[in-house]
């Protein structure tokens, strides 16, 4: 480090406030005392101690500036003569880390393994602890404004027989029965089961967060026999049990918040990669909870004397394909093969 | 001074007059240790970092471009930023909380945005222009609502009702716009976009693109028809179609492409028209070819680095797009500069910072 009574000047341009002319000036630092003079030993400019001054932080090649706020500006090319004249203060760790080929090769591997460890690890972590975390009362609030805007949107009342509807809300009870009774039940869900006319989503069942179970008018028309229509409940229930909803969402929001951070550095198409990333890694996580939802729904449907493979015939019937079907990266459910196995290794266990 | 000479080469535009070439000095190893610790520090803040990054990132750029021998410098502070960051995230945060519980409420409050969102954009763009700097004096941006809202929400609609043959119409309003608004210190730019000229450019690229389109479509549904009418059956496509894939996704790319074909003509347009303080002249000699390759192999570098190269690209724009700008003074350019007022006093002490927003330098 050089001392501070290196008084070698520092040529520059001194800019007085609010004024576009530059003056050819010279900058030295003497015993704590900041002077600027014209170049060419002109009068003094201004004179100032060393710790009223700004000092802009050293930054690759870019000009440096030593500035009195509101009163004048000493802009220079070079940075190693403010370095020199200031002592090193100003020049900062930054820059010297910016400018180390050691420090970059650490920077590179750093970012590359934490950019890797909190897709893989650090976002489900966080997403599992969020879901954990969120009482009962929220999940129901939420499940509630969900059902209300859907009726708004895609929602039309029932047009299903009541005789139907009234025998599979009894099946639904039996169901939700059969999963309080389990030991692992979770105490505080309360179970819903609505019917809505709702063409736009075709036969389909939705479990949305806090227990509110739907069931479109298509899926009954499709499943002709309500023990089908019953092992897709217990699927359903499966689903509120492990909250598989309020999951996808918490991981959509996290995804979301990540590429806001670090949207300032990545350019539009690296944006891109990581969105189309995140997709394809909901639908991994998307098919991870439809399997599970299969296992456990198979067992509480065998729990209330139901045939468990029963889902496999509606998932056959919904998807008017055979077993042999595989799933592939790009799907959100398991293929029915995969499926098939899954069920019946579940109720194998008990 | 930079090169001034005079000799005159005839027939180019403005060639007979001083032309003040902008210079990019900035480095990509340089940029790439920035860049990188950047990445660092905001993934080890948990996002924090960002701000600084970010101010750091433009002093980097703003401070490698000079004009006249002097560099730009961009003196927005990070906390200005950091701040502004928060504001929207808390928003967001706020807007997605309440759109789940109470979605009429989550519907009542985008109608707020929708009102907001003008006011908040000419904001941007004024902070935007103000902490941009040359010679110590700060460049502005007069803000106002309602042109605002007709540009960001009416000039759009325009462009989709005409089935895009309204574009250069939407292309002259933003650009008079935005240029009107602009001022280096209290002396304003002015410009009036030609659209015969903007309609020229539109017709050319929307030749080629109907071509591109109708090329790549036929290259995939010729060999359909072929193949139906030869009475083939089954899943799987036939093999002419798989070879006829690649070319046409590559048309297609190249139908993209042509948006920045599109840029670069208007920029050369608009700074061929542009006047500061009535005077003072600008140019631009970006060439669309070049200009679409640069963007193209960029875009394959990154893709081929992983995000590595991004450093490089864009260090190899900016300085592109710098070469190829020039300010032609209408007279002596310092005492142009000693004439000029600042219109603010200290840096604006503003929050309101948009990602994506740029009108900047020009550059
Ligand atoms: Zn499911």
């Amino acid at each position: 480090m050089a001392s501070a009574s290196d008084i070698t000047p520092v040529a520059g341009k001194f800019y007085r406030a609010g004024s576009g002319t530059p003056v050819p000036a010279r900058l030295t630092v003497e015993r704590k005392l900041v002077r600027i003079a014209e170049a060419g030993g002109g009068p003094v400019l201004a004179e100032e101690a060393r710790g009223d001054v700004a000092i802009s932080a050293r930054l690759g090649s870019v000009p440096r500036r030593v500035e009195m706020i509101g009163s004048w500006t000493f802009e220079t090319d070079d940075n190693d003569g403010i370095d020199r004249a200031f002592g090193g203060f100003g020049r900062g760790a930054l820059s010297a880390l910016e400018g180390s080929l050691p420090a970059i090769l650490v920077a590179v591997v750093f970012v590359v393994v934490s950019l890797i460890g909190i897709t893989v690890f650090g976002l489900p972590a966080a997403t599992q602890a969020a879901v954990d975390r969120t009482p009962q009362e929220a999940e129901r609030a939420i499940a509630a404004g969900s059902m209300r805007s859907l009726d708004a949107t895609l929602f039309r009342e029932t047009e299903a027989d009541e005789s139907r509807r009234e025998a599979l809300q009894e099946a639904f009870a039996e169901l939700v029965s059969a999963y309080e009774n389990q030991p692992w039940a979770r105490e505080d869900v309360v179970f819903r089961l609505d019917f809505r006319h709702a063409p736009a989503i075709g036969p389909n069942a939705l479990a949305l967060p806090g227990g509110q179970v739907v069931v479109t008018d298509d899926l009954l028309d499709v499943l002709e026999e309500d023990e089908m229509v019953a092992a897709v409940l217990a699927h359903e229930i499966a689903h509120v049990h492990h909250r598989h909803g309020l999951y996808a969402l918490y991981r959509s929001a996290g995804v979301g918040a990540l590429i806001l951070f670090l949207g300032g550095d990545l350019s539009a198409l690296a944006e891109d990669a990581v969105v189309q990333g995140a997709v394809l890694s909901n639908l991994s996580v998307s098919r991870r909870s439809e399997r599970e939802a299969d296992r456990t729904g198979a067992q509480l449907a065998a729990a209330a004397g139901l045939d468990p493979m029963a889902l496999l015939e509606a998932l056959e019937a919904l998807t008017g394909a055979d077993a042999d079907e595989k799933s592939s990266w790009l799907s959100s459910h398991p293929g029915l093969k995969d499926r098939a196995k899954a069920i019946r290794e579940a109720t194998a266990e008990r | 001074m930079t090169d001034t000479s005079t000799t005159a080469e005839s027939e180019q535009p403005h060639a007979s007059e001083a032309r003040l070439p902008f210079e990019f000095h900035g480095k990509a190893g340089e940029y790439f240790g920035i860049w990188i610790v950047n990445l660092l520090l905001t993934i080890a803040t948990l996002g924090v970092y960002s701000a600084w990054a970010k101010v750091r990132t433009n002093r980097y750029f703003y401070g490698s471009t000079r004009l006249d021998g002097d560099a730009f410098h961009y003196a927005a502070k990070p906390m200005q930023i950091l701040i502004a960051r928060l504001i929207v995230f808390a928003v967001l945060v706020a807007f997605n909380v309440l759109a789940q519980y109470v979605p009429e409420a989550g519907v009542a409050l985008l109608i707020v945005f929708f009102f907001l969102f003008p006011w908040l954009i000419s904001r941007a763009l004024r902070f935007q222009s103000r902490v941009t700097r040359w010679r110590n004096v700060g460049f502005d941006f007069r803000t106002d609502y309602w042109p605002t809202f007709v540009i960001m929400y009416l000039a759009p609609i325009l462009s989709v009702v005409t089935l895009g043959l309204g574009i250069p119409v939407v292309t002259k309003w933003t650009q008079e716009w935005a240029y009107k608004r602009f001022s280096f210190g209290d002396r304003g730019f002015d410009v009036q976009v030609p659209l015969g000229k903007l309609y020229g450019l539109f017709g050319g690229v929307f030749v080629v693109g109907v071509l591109l389109y109708v090329g790549a479509l036929a290259l995939i549904v010729g060999p359909i028809i072929a193949s139906s009418q030869a009475g083939l059956e089954g899943d799987t496509l036939p093999a002419s179609v798989i070879a006829a894939i690649i070319p046409a996704y590559f048309m297609m790319l190249a139908a993209a492409l042509l948006i920045y074909v599109y840029r670069a003509g208007v920029r050369n347009i608009v700074f061929r028209e542009l006047v500061l303080d009535g005077n003072h002249r600008f140019d631009s000699t970006v060439s669309k070819r070049k200009y679409a390759w640069i963007i193209f192999s960029n875009l394959i570098a990154v893709a081929v680095s992983l995000g590595f190269l991004i450093p490089w690209a864009r260090i190899r724009l900016s300085r592109f797009l710098a070469e190829n700008t020039f300010v032609i003074p209408g007279g002596p350019l310092d005492q142009f500069v000693e004439s000029v007022k600042e219109t603010q006093g200290v840096i604006g002490e503003e929050y309101v910072d948009m990602e994506g927003i740029d009108i900047g330098i020009g550059l």
